[in-house]
């Protein structure tokens, strides 16, 4: 997509931050006079930490991640901790920011500019302005919780080459308790099934203690029906963080062979695993 | 939803932790990484930590001669 196309999607986007309808929270705020909807954001991205990694899936190494703080769930476990949450945290991300950060990420043999949070969904109008004004982009890949709404996805057809999305639980009592999210299933299914028509896609999910069971064979089952190959990622570098304290099942790191147990599954159900 | 509005409380640059990855050793040996460098990886492999995973990243990332561009992104 061309800086021309980039910045009249920034503009579609824009209308967003007078009624925020681009996550499944649907809270209408009118960010630009200041209203705070549950991911708390204004019309104003952060970046909190931006760098070239190695450990991402093989096809997207070496990836420039830009993290951006805040989000829109509020997972127990979050690894970034507080600064996925709080969208004041970070350097303000405008195009020359990001030039410049990608000028330092190509010396260093970056293929891709990597959005990541957070959740960078919900700063979809500043990312795009960024981006519009960046001059040369490598192709971009789209790090995502996927509770986005059609709209959302909308807006990011024809400017994300890849989607990377997190498939977290694999039902929604589960993820009401540990991210405080209703209808949890059903959105990012829905949404799988949306971006998977238009979008390379990448799932991850991340193995989290006790979850075997209800969550990753739900998921991985459901990819097989709906989406036979899928390519998947399965994590399991779990750890007790930020709040994972305050839920029994949480307070344990996986056991050792949780990881190769769970490669093995999927890829018995015909998934095409990330090694 | 509240209309008040915020100040930034704090502010990082954005490449307080570029140049930083975190070691977790756990109580069972294994290793986890956030943000993993190249230099990582090869240590990584050196010591025969995930095998097959470190060798595909390694090779996914020998095998970048130039990064690929487009003229703005998108497909």
């Amino acid at each position: 997509m061309d800086a021309a196309s980039l910045a009249r999607a920034a503009d579609a986007a824009a209308a967003h931050e007078r009624r925020c309808l681009l996550c499944e929270h649907r809270c209408g705020a009118d960010r630009a006079a200041g209203q705070l909807g549950p991911c708390r954001a204004g019309t104003e991205a952060r970046v909190f930490r931006h760098r070239v990694e190695h450990g991402e899936e093989p096809e997207l190494v070496p990836s420039h991640l830009f993290y951006l703080s805040g989000c829109d769930l509020r997972c127990a476990f979050c690894i970034a901790e507080e600064r996925a949450f709080d969208p004041r945290i970070g350097t303000p991300l405008d195009a020359p920011f990001l030039r410049r950060a990608l000028e330092w990420g190509r010396a260093r043999g970056a293929r891709n500019l990597q959005w990541v949070g957070g959740e960078p969904t919900i700063h979809l109008p500043a990312i795009l302005r960024a981006m519009a004004g960046a001059g040369e982009l490598p192709p971009i890949v789209w790090k995502t919780d996927l509770h986005a709404t059609p709209e959302a996805l909308r807006l990011l057809a024809g400017v994300v080459d890849v989607q990377v999305a997190d498939f977290k639980f694999g039902n929604d009592a589960c993820a009401a308790r540990i991210a405080g999210v209703p209808r949890y299933v059903e959105i990012v299914t829905r949404n799988l099934l949306l971006v998977s028509a238009s979008t390379r896609l990448i799932v991850r999910h991340l193995l989290l203690p006790g979850h075997f069971e209800c969550c990753f064979l739900g998921i991985v089952r459901w990819l097989a029906d709906h989406l036979p190959g899928a390519r998947v990622s399965i994590r399991d570098g779990y750890l007790p963080k930020w709040q994972a304290r305050h839920h029994a099942d949480l307070r344990s790191p996986l056991p050792a062979d949780a990881g190769s147990l769970a490669r093995r599954e999927a890829a018995l159900l015909g998934l095409d695993v990330v090694e | 939803m509240s209309d008040v509005r915020r100040e930034p409380r704090r502010q990082m640059t954005a490449d307080d932790e570029s140049l930083t990855s975190e070691l977790v050793i756990g109580a069972d040996g294994r290793v986890h990484v956030f943000g993993t460098s190249l230099a990582i990886l090869e240590a990584l492999d050196a010591i025969g930590v995930r095998g097959d995973a470190v060798r595909a990243r390694l090779a996914a990332a020998s095998a970048t001669v130039a990064p690929p561009t487009t003229a703005a992104g998108g497909s």
